[in-house]
């Protein structure tokens, strides 16, 4: 299976790869901004694919700005594909929601926890040490596995977009 | 015909957060592998502050293996240069990459004024990089309607919009006070039946304030070639967004808002 990132030809836009949404999650309101690229406004996901609830008022305990930054990038990431997928494809899944932590180290670990897989973000003070990992069980692909591999900036989008579907898939 | 003509007004309170508006063009692959100093010369004057972003085009292959773990691989990878001048007040800004031109800005305020904004870095465009043909030409509005802006904050949203765009929000008062989201999408060809308006009616959350707003997204576009002169059909899509707008809203949204007639 090849997953293409998807390319917003339809939508007068001044990027070739779509909007950035910002975050909005429920009761919370907080919001976050990339001022990089602009967002415009956020929607409310459906209550079913709305992971963030909880995790933006935790987000802000984070003092390192560049870790926030990170984090802020992968949070986004997320929320944008999911916005993308459920536009064209309703998406019936009921998705749990992710946890924050922050390290006494600083660092920030992002987990996202389902019953036979587990996803975690870990976003390192040295952020070219940052990484994320899948971990299933036997009941995925026949045998525990595990997987974790570095996360550069510009790999976020697309190992989200990978994350996603295996997601979806999957639960 | 769709969305009745109308006198043309400002508002007073204007509900517009940014409008953007985007020509594409065949490839030009010199733009992706040379700055564009000229076209740079040519705008610095009224855009003098310059950045340039890349934007990453991957393709994954996620290959699910029997009691091995799924690694993404990366089979290609492309990189498109947008190029970005803003002005000093960084209220306005032209993209420009192998694939369009366009400007946006959050400071709209009549389209005599986006036009002057327009026209250099759109010449400059023809005149350097000589495009073949525009093969998309679109202009989106997004306004973004607050109520406490507006003197009414005991108003509902079916008070407000019509209630094709509303949605449940034009439904009895025990459903429409209980709507935790509410989205209608819609597409509708214009009266060219070539141009098309692709519309986003929700209610969501603009930089950081916590009022709710209802959001009326408008993207308004033509497809197909047409040639270098993208003005009359720029203005038509202008024209009838105003109208649709002024549809959308109630006689008591637009009122609210001050108009001033054009």
């Amino acid at each position: 299976m090849s997953i293409k990132q998807k390319k917003s030809m339809d939508e007068t836009n001044i990027t070739s790869t779509g909007n950035s949404i910002s975050i909005n999650s429920g009761d919370d309101r907080y919001y976050i901004t990339n001022n990089e690229k602009k967002d415009h406004y956020s929607m409310v996901l459906p209550q079913n694919i709305d992971i963030f609830s909880g995790i933006l008022k935790k987000a802000k305990n984070i003092a390192d700005p560049q870790i926030y930054d990170y984090v802020l990038q992968i949070l986004l990431s997320l929320n944008n594909t999911l916005h993308q997928i459920n536009q064209t494809d309703i998406i019936k899944n009921n998705l749990s929601k992710l946890n924050l932590s922050i390290m006494s180290d600083e660092s920030v670990l992002i987990e996202w926890n389902f019953e036979n897989f587990r996803i975690g973000f870990s976003i390192e003070p040295n952020l070219s040490e940052s990484s994320y990992y899948v971990v299933s069980d036997d009941k995925i692909s026949g045998a525990y596995s595990s997987e974790a591999n570095l996360l550069t900036p510009v790999e976020v989008d697309s190992v989200i977009q990978n994350i996603i579907n295996f997601v979806l898939r999957n639960t | 015909m769709p969305f009745p003509v109308c006198e043309r007004v400002i508002y007073n309170i204007d509900p517009l957060i940014e409008v953007v508006c985007q020509l594409r063009f065949p490839p030009i692959l010199s733009i992706n592998t040379r700055e564009p100093s000229d076209f740079q010369e040519r705008i610095r004057g009224e855009y003098p502050i310059y950045k340039m972003e890349i934007e990453q085009q991957q393709q994954i292959s996620l290959e699910p293996q029997m009691g091995q773990p799924t690694i993404p691989r990366i089979l290609q990878t492309g990189t498109n240069r947008n190029y970005r001048f803003s002005t000093e007040d960084n209220q306005w800004h032209i993209n420009l990459t192998s694939t369009f031109i366009a400007m946006s800005t959050s400071k709209y305020l009549r389209w005599e004024d986006f036009q002057a904004k327009f026209t250099q870095p759109l010449e400059a465009l023809v005149d350097i990089y000589k495009p073949a043909f525009f093969d998309r030409i679109g202009l989106r509005y997004i306004d973004a309607f607050k109520r406490s802006e507006l003197g009414l904050c005991e108003k509902k949203w079916s008070d407000l919009i019509r209630p094709c765009a509303a949605g449940f929000f034009s439904s009895e008062e025990n459903i429409s006070s209980r709507v935790r989201m509410n989205s209608i999408r819609a597409e509708i060809t214009l009266d060219d039946d070539k141009s098309i308006a692709k519309i986003l009616a929700t209610t969501g959350n603009v930089n950081g304030d916590t009022e709710e707003r209802f959001i009326i997204d408008s993207d308004l576009y033509t497809l197909g070639k047409s040639g270098l002169d993208a003005w009359p059909k720029l203005n038509y899509l202008h024209d009838r967004s105003g109208r649709l707008i002024r549809w959308i809203i109630t006689d008591t949204l637009h009122e609210a808002m001050e108009p001033i007639e054009l």
